[in-house]
């Protein structure tokens, strides 16, 4: 064997999102050589682009948002160290026995049940802090949203958000948070799993774009480019951690579409349909704690929507608010009166990931009757809940958002239906994993990443052979003065 | 960069989107279009080069004519499915483009911004040493 070729990781990671930066931080506490390889670019909290353009361009892949094959939903996906959880709202909910108990059955993987992922959340939860938001803290959107709730006889709670002293009660805007949160309050991964990993020694390139690999008896190769040269890189395993998107992409690149039948099928986003209400009154949605509660409400759950208090900067809700010309104009010189309240679908037809014979990403993702059926059940609320809190006027976008972008690699136990098996490795190829929202085997129809987190819990367990406690701060190293 | 001419046409298509509603200013009194092409350069060269093209060929139709050309792609991006797709990625090419740049909130040298201001967008966010928004 040429030296060159030895193993140099134990582990090579691609992704520093929400799979991929707690896998690496529980590895190397486990003593495990890892390097972590991300396309983005590291940011110091006070280095975060402060507006929304210069966020969108610097933080997101393609420069904000990446259309589906046929323009129906926009996709947003985050590229930076800490990928989505650096642009993310950070709201983060355990899933709930629906959604396990659907996974199951999908998988074949009993352990997707409330006991069996509980000791995952738990450990997950133990590195960040969850907060829920105070009535003190909630915006006019909020009290709105509330205000429609409670007349029209809806459930709703407070949102559970990882944060640390936000301080919104001295002024503090959380709209900013997403474009990477200055104070370090937001628990993104350069936040809380990446520092830790850091002090157990993970090694971290950032700018490198993984392109594709080679799966070999000895460990896996991967290649591709670092700030414009070619590179490649040798672990005894490789992790994707690329999210949905970015990891079925390097699999199909690699050529790996033939032997994994299920590759690139089963993707879903939990298409968002976005409302606006008009007000003469002023709601200034975009100040304090933008995003405070939530639907809580088990007909929503059964009927497949949750609704989502939520809001946007100027160029967001320019882009959604639907024409042009005067009328647009008009309703944007109305941003302090807009109210926001979009339906989150829990999807079912699920999308496909492929190709172009460029090598382009294509995601084909249809907005399906029962899809529809769904959104036209919670716009009928969304419209009552306006009318009874005096909206003078209400719009709806025509366009459809993408946030939560999941599945490509589903896990399973059946290599028709499944790419990753329940140890998390890759069907017929056992030095190379998968640990992100790819492994989705459908919608959840809950916020996502908490539950990546977990898997990545879960992955670590799978991938050591035994129990991992949570990760602790080493203790400062005290410098010597020259 | 954009040369002036591609600036122009970028000026034309984004004074039909954004004409002007006192107080806004249209598109062409702002320095929008110079955000253009770090816009371009974050997205796909393919779609770049298209989106560019499409803009320099539109660069020739009449304002009122182009207004009705924006309204029937606007009507037809309604279309579900294959039909609308074409229709809805030009949207997303013009108007996307248009409007990002128009409310990025980076219309003015010294920082503070017409357009957010006249939206009464104002921000702010303290960490430990700065109050800036
Ligand atoms: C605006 C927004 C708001 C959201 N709000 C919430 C929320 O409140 N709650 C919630 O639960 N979820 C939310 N999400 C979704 C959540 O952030 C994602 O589901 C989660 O981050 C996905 O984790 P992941 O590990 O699968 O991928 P990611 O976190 O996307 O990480 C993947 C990383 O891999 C990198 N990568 C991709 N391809 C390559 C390659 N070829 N080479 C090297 N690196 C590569 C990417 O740059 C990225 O950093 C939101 C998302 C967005 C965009």
């Amino acid at each position: 064997m040429q030296p060159s070729r030895i193993p140099r990781y134990d582990y090579v990671i691609v992704g520093s999102g929400a799979g991929g930066s707690p896998l690496a931080c529980y590895l190397a506490a486990a003593g495990k050589r890892v390097l972590l390889i991300e396309a983005g670019r590291a940011w110091q909290s006070g280095q975060y682009p402060d507006n929304e353009f210069d966020a969108s361009l610097q933080l997101m892949w393609n420069g904000g948002v990446e259309p589906s094959s046929d323009g129906a939903v926009a996709l947003l996906r985050g590229r930076a160290l800490g990928g989505g959880t650096v642009v993310n709202q950070c709201l983060l909910d355990r899933f709930d026995e629906v959604a396990l108990q659907s996974w199951a059955q999908r998988s074949g993987i009993d352990a997707f049940s409330l006991a069996g992922m509980q000791r995952h959340y738990d450990v997950t939860e133990q590195h960040l802090s969850l907060e829920m938001i105070r009535e003190q803290d909630w915006n006019g959107n909020a009290r709105l949203y509330v205000d429609g709730f409670e007349q029209l006889g809806y459930g709703w709670a407070p949102l559970r958000r990882g944060q640390r002293a936000c301080d919104v009660h001295r002024g503090n805007d959380c709209i900013r948070c997403l474009g990477g949160c200055p104070r370090d309050a937001k628990q993104s991964m350069p936040v809380t799993f990446l520092p830790l990993a850091r002090q157990h020694g993970i090694e971290i390139i950032t700018e490198c774009e993984i392109d594709g690999l080679v799966h070999g008896a000895q460990g896996v190769t991967l290649y591709g480019r670092h700030q414009g040269q070619r590179v490649q890189y040798h672990g005894a395993h490789a992790v994707l951690a690329a999210g949905s998107l970015g990891s079925t992409r390097i699999l199909l690149n690699s050529g790996l579409g033939d032997s994994l039948p299920a590759l690139g099928h089963g993707f879903y986003c939990h298409p968002q349909f976005v409302t606006f209400g008009v007000y003469d009154r002023i709601i200034d949605a975009h100040r304090g704690s933008f995003q405070a509660v939530k639907s809580d409400d088990p007909r929503f759950r059964a009927a497949g929507f949750k609704l989502e208090n939520v809001f946007v900067g100027p160029m967001g809700a320019a882009y959604l608010v639907p024409g042009f010309g005067r009328q647009h104009l008009a309703a944007m010189a109305e941003y302090r009166h807009l109210a926001c309240i979009e339906v989150a679908v829990r999807d079912v037809t699920p999308g496909r990931i492929s190709l172009q014979k460029n090598g382009r990403l294509k995601v084909d993702k249809k907005i399906g009757a029962e899809e529809r059926r769904r959104a036209r059940a919670g716009l009928k609320v969304i419209r009552d809940i306006y009318r009874a809190t005096g909206a003078r006027r209400v719009i709806e976008s025509p366009v459809q958002i993408g946030l939560h972008l999941m599945g490509g690699c589903a896990q399973g136990t059946q290599r028709a239906h499944s790419v990753v098996n329940p140890e998390f490795a890759v069907h017929g190829m056992p030095r190379l994993h998968v640990m992100d929202g790819s492994l989705f085997p459908d919608a959840p129809g809950i916020n996502p990443s908490l539950t990546i987190m977990a898997l990545a819990h879960r992955a670590a367990e799978a991938l050591l052979g035994g129990t991992v406690a949570p990760v602790v701060a080493t203790a400062p190293r005290i410098q010597e003065s020259a | 960069m954009m040369n002036a001419r591609q600036q122009r046409a970028w000026c034309h298509v984004g004074d039909v989107l954004v004409p002007g509603h006192a107080p806004l200013p249209k598109y062409s009194e702002t320095r929008a279009v110079e955000l253009i092409p770090r816009l371009l350069a974050a997205g796909h060269p393919d779609d770049a080069s298209a989106i560019s093209l499409v803009v320099q060929c539109l660069r020739v139709v009449p304002k009122p004519l182009l207004a009705m050309l924006l309204h029937l792609v606007a009507a037809a991006s309604r279309l579900r499915g294959a039909p609308g797709g074409p229709f809805r990625l030009l949207e997303l090419g013009l108007r996307g483009v248009v409007l990002s740049s128009y409310y990025a909130g980076l219309d003015a040298a010294d920082g503070e911004s017409r357009i957010h201001g006249h939206l009464g967008y104002h921000i702010s966010c303290h960490t430990g040493t700065d109050t800036s928004a």
